[in-house]
């Protein structure tokens, strides 16, 4: 039986693990990090 | 979690979170199974192909809002040059009359000069006939 491939990914301080089918893997990752990005506009830079 | 917030924003900001809750909601069913964390990520990662989907769907749109602005200018134009032709065909149809008329004259003019050499021929042969 063919298990889904895990993506782990940490977000926020927390490590995320999402199962994801293997044709979606561009896509999940071209959402992880438009995700990351728009988080990004919240942080303040360290000092 | 606490919020500050612009007065004239407030309904604006309730509206997002009730939506904001309603996307979340939407994997409280396993709730046990995963993480709080994991659950707002899921729901981020959901809106954010919501939002791929709708940027898609602009990007679409305003090409197929091109494609008929581009489409639109070439029926301007060719309505322009159809009715530049027709001016031209008018104004050549205007001169056709005229030569028409012209041709006319001409050719009523050409038999009266025909009449008048049958009759000055008829006089000469007349003359000779009886001079001999």
């Amino acid at each position: 039986m063919n298990t889904m491939p895990t993506l782990k990914t940490e977000i926020l301080g927390s490590i995320i693990e999402i199962n994801y089918q293997e044709a979606e893997k561009e896509k999940l990752e071209r959402l992880i990090s438009k995700l990351r990005k728009r988080i990004s506009e919240f942080k303040l830079p360290r000092s | 979690m606490s919020l500050n917030y612009q007065e004239a924003e407030k309904e604006k900001l309730e509206r997002l979170i009730s939506k904001l809750r309603k996307r979340i909601s939407e994997f409280n069913h396993n709730i046990r199974q995963i993480s709080d964390s994991k659950i707002i990520f899921l729901a981020a990662l959901k809106a954010e192909d919501h939002l791929e989907e709708i940027e898609n769907l602009l990007e679409k749109k305003d090409k197929e809002k091109k494609i008929s602005n581009d489409q639109k200018n070439i029926i301007n134009n060719l309505t322009k040059e159809i009715i530049s032709l027709k001016d031209q065909i008018s104004k050549l149809e205007s001169h056709k009359s005229s030569y028409e008329e012209i041709d006319f004259k001409t050719l009523k003019n050409i038999n009266t000069i025909e009449d008048h050499l049958d009759k000055i021929l008829h006089k000469i042969l007349a003359t000779n006939k009886n001079g001999s």
